[in-house]
């Protein structure tokens, strides 16, 4: 599965982490992946977590997870010698994806046209290349806050609630990535003859925005009733987080049939015939009753056993894990989920392994190292015809590394 | 909105709840032949029966499992019919799908499409060509075959939950999250378009094995890149970044809301002190000037933005303060999306069709392209609307097809409760 987009030759611009996220999807499914770097790495060198905690242009953890298997040169494309290289470089290549301000990726997204007119774009940004909001700032989390998915975090509808809280730092960007290689691998595929380019965006607030998870159709179809599931509305349990003898397991576990199920697994089968916990105007009142028994059994219970015991039932249920634990849980272990790779001057990553995979397929899933800063500058210039003596011109002013 | 991109591709819908049928929209919004089949006489589990149900809209007077946001939000441009799987028949009528497919998207828990007989070994023998993509929970090899959860499990096995939250809250509060709903959607456009470039090469089709609980660790770089770089977890920080000050939600006047204000560098944080008017705490000698002096007293800076902003109004103060370089941002809800100029100037909104509720505002695509016009939507389909031209497609006589409705092989309507 490894070579599936080996065909397609890719280039990405701006060393941001969505672009790079986006990248990681062809690099490692065999595309040849270029990433031309800023002068001073971008964000996805400066991002922590760093290696030992020592911050330097190679220790990134974002870096080394999301550039795996790519090529690197840096270019100061703002520059007119750089901006040629650019022009240079985009000839026979499939798509280039550029995650920059407005008014540089408009102006790449030209260059690029007049240099290659078989080439497609992809702009990723956070509002679009156009419009009033088009060069405001913004970071993951103002991000997430705009698109309504923060506001659905909201601990509960008490007006003097802790304030919504987000996601891992980050999570925003990745799923903007991952939007970005959806669309892109879409017009690979339809474009594979390169006689049809396209011209493509990918908004971050409307990438967040359009995703199933906002509350944005639930308003709008309930005429702005509706905006958060009642997950602590007291028919609905057992749902949450609960604690269990060593951590913690969460249901989903208060619809039908998942509830009956659940009875009948903490050994409370008549409550799944009785209508005082059936009928969903009477399930309020018996909360307390129902988790006066489910809170001991749980508590007598390791969370795997628990795991056990509901998923044989078919409940809803799962462990709340960290990430250790969920590095060695069984499942990922006999699915080798996981993978490692040996990275320069850090030594060997354990990294999430496939997206997918084939089935039965016994194929090692292998990640190739993330490049160095430019460690393809002057290869790649070369192969280009930069002589020796223009590239060390190029390197005295700053303009490629 | 549509675009053409996936156009000529056939895709076979298996699935329920909210990712295999948002992934199946999306392929829909790109052009694909999208054919949902729902369960029958089972309601799909976004179908509610009861009209007091939480999922179901008030407005309209159809069918409560029409009129449920639960489900529309996930359905768009596909076709629908409703078939009885467990039937002969509707097996016959699932092979006859198979066989004008491209790729077929399951989400039952594992081994389930083999237990009713239209597994892969049965799909290959129909159609060689056919794509299989199976998206159980944990995958379909492995020990935990036949597992089941939705999105916010999956979100606790895979280390995400228990890093959520404000500091030194209680696991027991985390909040549920479908990121994985969200992001299993956005993967599997790849995963089919990867089923299509193996064809392509191959000239047959492949049987992708997808892990919901997989795809979702693969997003979660911070947490995973942590623990192989330096073997710790991430500690629950509320809005907080450990090196970014200010980094937090701020309250604004008004009942429960908030601003995101964030303040990366000292260009920022000089900005953000001359929006506030307390030009002082940039100059150098003040604590706050610089990043390790606010780093150094995170919850002191936190507090004197809080004590500013918590009688100012959300939308001038976002203005304010994006005016003069610092990112800001309301926690918006629902209505002031709607509001935003920049979707509007986008036009990024759409309007759908839906039977029994009307023309309403949904939100639009997760893309664009510039130089491609787009075509128009299908209407939202209801519970097997498109039975009888699907099955004459498929070559079914109009006898066939009403002994087919009389026995409840296939069907339009569920019997509601309540």
């Amino acid at each position: 599965m490894q070579e599936l987009f080996a065909e397609y030759n890719i280039i990405e611009i701006g060393g941001s982490i969505a672009s790079s996220a986006a990248g990681k999807q062809f690099s490692d499914f065999g595309s040849n992946v270029l990433k031309i770097e800023k002068m001073d790495g971008g964000e996805i060198r400066r991002a922590p977590p760093f290696f030992e905690d020592n911050p330097t242009i190679e220790s990134s953890g974002m870096h080394i997870f999301l550039d795996t298997g790519k090529k690197s040169i840096v270019v100061d494309y703002l520059s007119t010698s750089g901006m040629e290289i650019i022009s240079k470089l985009v000839s026979g290549i499939d798509l280039v994806i550029i995650e920059e301000q407005p008014d540089v990726a408009l102006k790449l997204i030209e260059v690029i046209k007049l240099a290659s007119v078989n080439t497609s774009t992809l702009a990723i940004s956070p509002h679009g290349l156009r419009g009033p909001y088009s060069n405001h700032l913004e970071s993951d989390l103002s991000i997430f806050a705009q698109s309504t998915r923060l506001a659905r975090q909201r601990p509960s509808m008490d007006k003097n609630s802790l304030a919504p809280v987000g996601y891992a730092p980050y999570t925003t960007s990745m799923q903007v990535g991952l939007t970005a290689g959806a669309i892109a691998s879409a017009i690979l595929w339809k474009n594979k003859n390169n006689v049809d380019p396209y011209h493509a965006e990918v908004s971050a607030v409307e990438a967040l925005a359009s995703n199933v998870d906002t509350p944005f159709v639930a308003w709008a179809l309930t005429d702005g009733v509706m905006n958060y599931a009642p997950a602590s509305g007291r028919a609905a349990y057992p749902t949450g987080v609960y604690e269990c003898s060593d951590g913690h397991v969460q249901f989903t576990g208060a619809d039908s049939p998942f509830f009956e199920r659940c009875c009948i697994a903490i050994g409370r089968p008549e409550w799944a015939e009785d209508e005082r916990f059936l009928d969903l105007n009477q399930k309020p009142n018996h909360r307390e009753e129902f988790l006066a028994h489910i809170t001991p059994w749980l508590q007598q219970r390791t969370k795997l056993e628990v795991f056990k015991i509901m998923q044989e039932a078919k409940v809803l249920c799962t462990p709340v894990f960290t990430v250790e634990e969920a590095i060695n849980d069984p499942q990922a272990i006999a699915r080798k989920s996981f993978t490692t790779f040996q990275q320069d001057e850090i030594g060997e990553i354990i990294s999430p392994a496939y997206p997918f995979k084939e089935y039965m397929s016994d194929e090692e899933w292998i990640l190739r190292p993330a490049p160095k800063f430019g460690e393809h500058t002057a290869g790649i210039l070369a192969s280009m015809g930069y002589s020796s003596t223009e590239q060390q011109a190029l390197f005295r002013i700053g303009a490629i590394r | 909105m549509a675009y053409e991109l996936l156009k000529g591709i056939r895709i076979i819908e298996l699935a329920e709840v909210w990712a295999g049928p948002t992934a199946c929209s999306f392929m829909g919004d790109l052009g694909a032949d999208v054919i949902k089949i729902e369960s029958f006489p089972r309601n799909s589990p976004t179908r509610p029966l009861f009209a007091s149900d939480w999922r179901v809209s008030p407005a309209g007077d159809g069918p409560p499992y029409e009129r449920a946001w639960a489900h529309l939000q996930a359905n768009r441009n596909k076709r629908n019919i409703a078939i009885d799987l467990k039937t002969s028949e509707g097996i016959d009528i699932f092979n006859r799908l198979v066989k004008t497919a491209d790729i077929v998207i399951e989400s039952f828990s594992a081994g389930t499409i083999d237990r009713l007989g239209i597994g892969w070994e049965s799909m290959q023998k129909i159609n060689d060509q056919v794509s299989l993509i199976s998206i159980p929970g944990w995958g379909v090899e492995g020990i935990y075959k036949g597992y089941v959860s939705f999105g916010t499990g999956f979100d606790c096995v895979t280390g995400h939950a228990i890093m959520r939250g404000h500091p030194g809250r209680k696991e027991e509060e985390i909040l549920g999250s479908t990121h994985s709903d969200a992001t299993v959607a956005q993967a599997l456009i790849f995963a089919v378009v990867s089923a299509m470039q193996s064809r392509d090469v191959k000239n047959k089709g492949i049987y992708i094995d997808f892990s919901q609980v997989q795809q979702l660790t693969t997003q979660l770089v911070s947490l995973y890149s942590e623990w192989a770089l330096n073997k710790r977890e991430l500690n629950r920080m509320g809005n907080e970044n450990q090196f970014i000050v200010p980094h937090n939600s701020f309250p604004v006047s008004g009942e429960y809301n908030w601003v995101i204000i964030i303040a990366e560098d000292d260009n920022q944080w000089n900005g953000l002190c001359e929006a506030l008017g307390k030009e002082g705490w940039s100059k150098l000698g003040h604590k706050w000037s610089t990043i390790p002096g606010r780093l150094s007293d995170r919850d002191g800076v936190n507090d004197a933005i809080a004590n500013i902003t918590q009688s100012m109004d959300s939308n001038e103060l976002c203005e304010l303060l994006q005016s003069k370089g610092v990112i800001a941002s309301a926690v918006s809800e629902p209505a002031e999306l709607l509001a935003s100029e920049q979707l509007g100037y986008r036009e990024w909104f759409q309007s759908l069709d839906n039977k029994f509720l009307g023309t309403r505002i949904y939100p639009g695509l997760s893309w664009s392209i510039n130089n491609v016009k787009s075509s128009e939507n299908k209407p939202y389909g209801t519970l097997g609307e498109d039975n009888h031209d699907i099955l004459e497609q498929l070559g079914f006589s109009e006898e066939s097809i009403e002994k087919f409705e009389k026995e409840s092989i296939i069907g339009n309507k569920y019997e509601v409760k309540g």
